[in-house]
């Protein structure tokens, strides 16, 4: 059965009633769309009577922009509402579920209205402009997949069955840790958790171009060959919670992967990433992939990880770690931008500073220029 | 009160007096309060409560003392003696109630608030003379006046309500009301604005509506020179901090306020939502700060409004419908009549603008005639050859000056004429593409859901490929706007990045850069290529006239082209290169391609903009100059790198050390 989501949105009229029936046109997920109350205690005690029947809450950031039908406008947003839910939950007396909460909103209120405390209310976030005809299916996608991850975790008896591994030995016993904590106190903060700092950030696991850039490979120029040579990491993909929405791969699958079917003498880490594709294709006998090419002024051809602004595949000694206000977790890769990128400050919005460390390597790489 | 008033409706607890005489047998008014809370009331403020009391036709006066300590805990009610004593009148008719021995100290803003509030409560008396005649309760008369005086040390200070002495410096009185046969008139009256239009009929009849007036002070704030005198710069920025806290439009029922209309967050009327935004359209602002206003409604049997249970406000039933549609005609009349006048203000503010234009040729004319006649003076009574020969070096000269002092003017003046065009534009074109964004993700899931109905149908596809690549399109040049206008939100100056700003151009300007097949290419000489503080939608607008005027230069080669945009630094200047592969710029014309409304004779050329396309005014790299003017920078052309036929650089001085620090860069 679909999985239930209930949208509040201010914009009244086709717009928001557009969006709904647009995310319910697949059938993963249905969305009954309904305009703010305009009273605060109206919408709590409505929310609290309904939250029974679904399985998310889709939240505009602004709902105090256009008053509702009954020409109430409320004074509250969607960060309100949200909270407001996240502690209900946690209140003994009510009943009230835990479900995911979905933001949507434009861009420039994201940037002017959103803070990092409202940030972590919510399990993912839906940019107006970016809902294009390419990214509802992904959206309608990562929607049910929230549910459905918010109803395994709170039915899974062990963290093998919520990670979707028989053995945890190879994980970070210290990511273990976190996840046990998590357990006992919310669904919301061990799917946030989940989320955040495992499947969004490369470390255990990685995403596509990441996968890619540690093969070696070029995925636009190799075309139906990548397509090809993924099937081989079926059995390292990830399945556990959330994994419908995203995919990702687990690391320790590259490693095996090449120790099994490729059985070369270096590891892929210690050899260019030419050498690399030519292994396997040679071994796997797949023709047509397309080794990816250095970046401008970098060094090494072993590639390990991407730029976080132009998605260029770079080894991370010719990479510039970004500062990280939020810190790092040990089992977490460190994000890197090209040295192009690090020059021309052409997507700095994307990164905003470089670590403090990478200065000295900074200046030495503008004095060469 | 007489004795029997006095005993039945204060002393008896629980007393129904007031439900069973609703109306006071003196003034024949409605009476106020039915809860019995006076008396508690009474005795919160103080510990002592002495009552005198005479009516008309009694000859002595009544005196009750209650005092409240007597109701100890424990006590037997029925032994606590309250004895009303004959006392000998103090006056022709009224009650006194005296309260002794305050539990709490009062100051005079304690009064004053007090005052505010109780004067507030009841229907201000500069409201209308029907109620007088329908003996509703009002501070109008001397039967129920409120006045606080102040006594310290016995000399007695009168306490005022500021509030009324503003309103006859209103611009405008709007004023109106629904009689009892269901016909409403409104007047509009502005002494400063010469406006007299009075009892314009809004509508014959009203169903359900009766007997209300109302009358709304209007002010446009900031404006002085609207009220032609009534008021001057200080004052009015007086009322405009009071409207912040006390305008807006009341409603007073039977005398007495009703709950929340009026309040500061309350907009029962919708003025703020319906003309917040049109503030720049008219010139009219109709939000409530604009208004202290008083809706009377005289309704002694309840039988048109009723009041909610909760007190919050009145039943919305079809009498009040009556009176928001009354009044919002009413408004909508007195805003066109206000219009007219305000627009003529403003329209004689631009023809002095025009007088001082008149004047200019009036000066020169004046200095040509006199020079004229000095100069001709002169040659005729200085017969020497080199006198005449240097007078007339000179004449020569002052008139090829003032020709030239003319023509200047007069391309000043055409240019701020289309200054004032494009500024006009650039507004509606602000407002036009922020209401587009609010459709894009909705167009968007449309397209989506046809996607997927139609996905058996071949042609279906077709057709939704073909609606997503014009809607990707579309959506560039809506996207770019977007962008400029939530920098022009934000209007501080800043150190601008040359590498950040140059990337979002590059961005959103790419999808359309794609489908006229030009390439774009960056090259950074450097890093941290700050400007000293600008404002980003001025690197915008730079960018922006580049690249139409290249998209131009481009196409007239009739091939695919290629743009690049060259960023880095001199000794204490950043500087950006913007070079195309269009048809060139001829050297002759390298210098006043910069110049307002340049163009050729021939109309294949670089900049050329005047003739054909809407959106050429001729000003476009005349604005870009003068921004880099602004910043004391230099704007010129230069030699272009191989393959590329045009360079246009735009040097700025760098952002210094200090700078950088004080915005935290």
């Amino acid at each position: 059965m679909a999985f239930k989501y209930l949208y509040i949105d201010d914009n009244n009229g086709s717009s928001a009633e557009s969006t709904s029936k647009s995310l319910n046109a697949t059938g993963e997920i249905s969305v009954d769309y309904v305009p703010p109350k305009g009273i605060w205690e109206d919408e709590i005690s409505n929310l609290e009577k309904v939250i029974p029947d679904y399985q998310g809450l889709l939240l505009d950031l602004r709902l105090d922009e256009i008053p509702n039908p009954t020409k109430l406008k409320s004074r509250y947003s969607g960060t309100s509402v949200a909270q407001e839910i996240r502690t209900l939950i946690k209140n003994p007396e009510k009943s009230v579920k835990d479900l995911p909460i979905v933001l949507i909103s434009s861009q420039i209120n994201l940037e002017n209205f959103l803070d990092s405390t409202g940030k972590d209310l919510f399990d993912y976030f839906i940019q107006r402009e970016e809902l294009t005809i390419d990214e509802y299916p992904i959206v309608i996608t990562r929607l049910s997949s929230l549910s459905k991850g918010y109803e395994l975790i709170a039915h899974s008896k062990t963290v093998n069955e919520l990670i979707g591994l028989d053995s945890l030995d190879f994980l970070d016993s210290r990511l273990l840790d976190v996840i046990s904590e998590k357990r006992n106190q919310s669904i919301h903060l061990l799917a946030g958790f989940i989320l955040k700092s495992l499947i969004l950030k490369s470390g255990p696991l990685l995403n596509e171009r990441v996968l890619a850039a540690r093969l070696g490979i070029d995925i636009t120029k190799s075309g139906g060959a990548w397509a090809k040579l993924l099937e081989q990491f079926d059995e390292f993909k990830y399945n556990g919670v959330f994994a419908e929405g995203w995919n990702r791969w687990w690391m320790l699958g590259v490693l095996k992967f090449w120790k099994e079917k490729i059985q070369y003498k270096n590891t892929p880490r210690d050899v260019p990433a030419s050498i690399r594709v030519k292994q396997i294709e040679e071994k796997l006998g797949i023709a047509g992939l397309v080794a990816a090419e250095k970046a401008k002024y970098c060094t090494s051809e072993n590639f390990w990880t991407i730029c976080c602004a132009t998605q260029v595949p770079i080894d991370t000694s010719d990479g510039f770690i970004i500062a990280n206000p939020e810190g790092y977790y040990p089992w977490q890769d460190f994000v890197y931008i090209c040295p192009e990128e690090a020059l021309s400050q052409l997507n700095i919005k994307k990164w905003k500073r470089i670590s403090a460390s990478e200065n000295i390597r900074l200046e030495a790489l503008k004095a060469k220029q | 009160m007489t004795a029997a008033q006095l005993e039945n409706g204060f002393m008896r607890l629980s007393s129904t007096d007031k439900v069973h005489n609703p109306i006071s047998t003196r003034y024949q008014r409605a009476r106020a309060g039915r809860k019995g809370i006076g008396r508690f009331a009474a005795h919160r403020l103080g510990w002592q409560l002495i009552i005198i009391t005479q009516t008309l036709e009694s000859e002595e006066a009544l005196r009750l003392e209650i005092n409240w300590e007597d109701y100890k805990i424990d006590t037997n009610l029925l032994d606590i003696e309250n004895s009303i004593t004959t006392i000998p009148k103090r006056k022709p008719e009224g009650t006194t109630l005296i309260i002794n021995r305050l539990r709490d100290s009062w100051g005079e803003t304690q009064i004053r608030n007090v005052y505010r509030h109780a004067s507030s409560i009841l229907q201000p008396d500069y409201l209308s003379d029907r109620a007088k005649d329908s003996h509703s309760t009002a501070n109008r008369d001397n039967t129920f006046k409120i006045q606080f005086i102040l006594k310290e040390n016995d000399i007695p200070v009168v306490i005022a309500d500021e509030n009324t002495m503003v309103f006859n410096r209103a611009l405008s009185v709007i004023e109106g009301s629904v009689d009892e046969k269901g016909e409403g008139k409104c007047s509009v009256i502005s002494k400063s604005l010469n406006i007299k239009e009075l009892d314009y009929k809004i509508q014959n009849t009203y169903l359900f509506l009766r007997n209300i007036h109302f009358k709304f002070h209007y002010f446009i704030y900031d404006r002085e020179v609207y009220y032609n005198g009534n008021i001057n710069k200080t004052q009015l920025r007086g009322i405009k901090e009071m409207a912040n806290s006390s305008a807006g439009i009341r409603v007073y029922r039977n005398g007495f306020r009703v709950l929340p209309y009026g309040e500061p967050s309350n907009d029962w009327l919708k003025l703020n939502s319906k003309y917040t935004f049109q503030s720049g359209v008219t010139n009219i602002p109709f939000g409530n700060r604009n208004f202290f206003g008083f809706v009377e409604i005289i309704d002694t049997i309840g039988e048109q409004f009723e009041e909610t249970a909760s007190r919050e406000g009145l039943i919305e039933n079809n009498s009040f419908d009556d009176l928001v549609n009354f009044l919002t005609k009413s408004l909508q009349y007195a805003r066109i009549k206000l219009a007219e006048k305000v627009f003529k203000i403003r329209e004689d503010a631009e023809k002095q603008v025009q007088d001082v234009n008149k004047s200019f040729n009036d000066q020169i004319a004046y200095l040509e005639e006199n020079v004229s006649k000095i100069t001709s003076e002169i040659l005729e009574t200085n017969a020497d050859p080199a006198v005449q020969e240097r007078v007339q070096k000179f004449n020569h000269n002052f008139y090829t000056l003032v020709a030239d002092l003319k023509s200047r003017y007069s391309s000043l003046l055409e240019e701020q004429g289309m200054l004032r065009v494009l500024s006009g534009m650039g507004l509606q074109i602000g407002e036009f593409s922020h209401e587009i964004t609010h459709y894009l993700p909705a167009i968007n899931g449309d397209l989506f859901q046809l996607k997927l109905l139609g996905k058996d149908n071949e042609q279906i596809q077709q057709a939704v490929a073909s609606l997503v690549l014009n809607f990707t399109q579309f959506k560039s040049y809506t996207s770019y706007f977007s962008t400029t206008i939530s920098q022009n939100s934000q209007r501080e100056l800043k150190p601008i990045l040359l590498g950040e700003i140059v990337g979002e151009f590059i961005r959103t300007i790419k999808p359309n850069a794609n489908r006229l097949f030009i390439e774009f290419e960056v090259e950074t000489r450097g890093t941290d290529l700050y400007t000293i503080p600008m404002h980003p939608s001025e690197w915008s607008s730079i960018l922006f006239n580049f690249y139409s005027n290249s998209k131009k230069a481009i196409k007239k080669t009739n091939e695919p082209g290629k743009i690049k945009v060259v960023i880095g630094k001199d000794d204490t200047s950043v500087y950006l290169d913007f070079l195309d592969t269009g048809i060139g710029i001829k050297p002759e014309y390298e210098s006043r391609i910069f110049d307002a409304f340049f163009s050729t004779s021939d109309p294949s050329e670089y900049g050329d903009e005047v003739n054909n396309e809407f959106t050429g005014t001729g000003l476009g790299l005349k604005i870009v100059k003068d921004i880099v003017d602004t910043y004391d920078g230099e704007i010129y052309v230069t030699t272009p790198q191989t393959d590329y036929t045009t360079s246009i650089r735009v040097e700025i001085p760098a952002a210094t050390q200090n700078q950088l620090e004080e915005y935290g860069l």
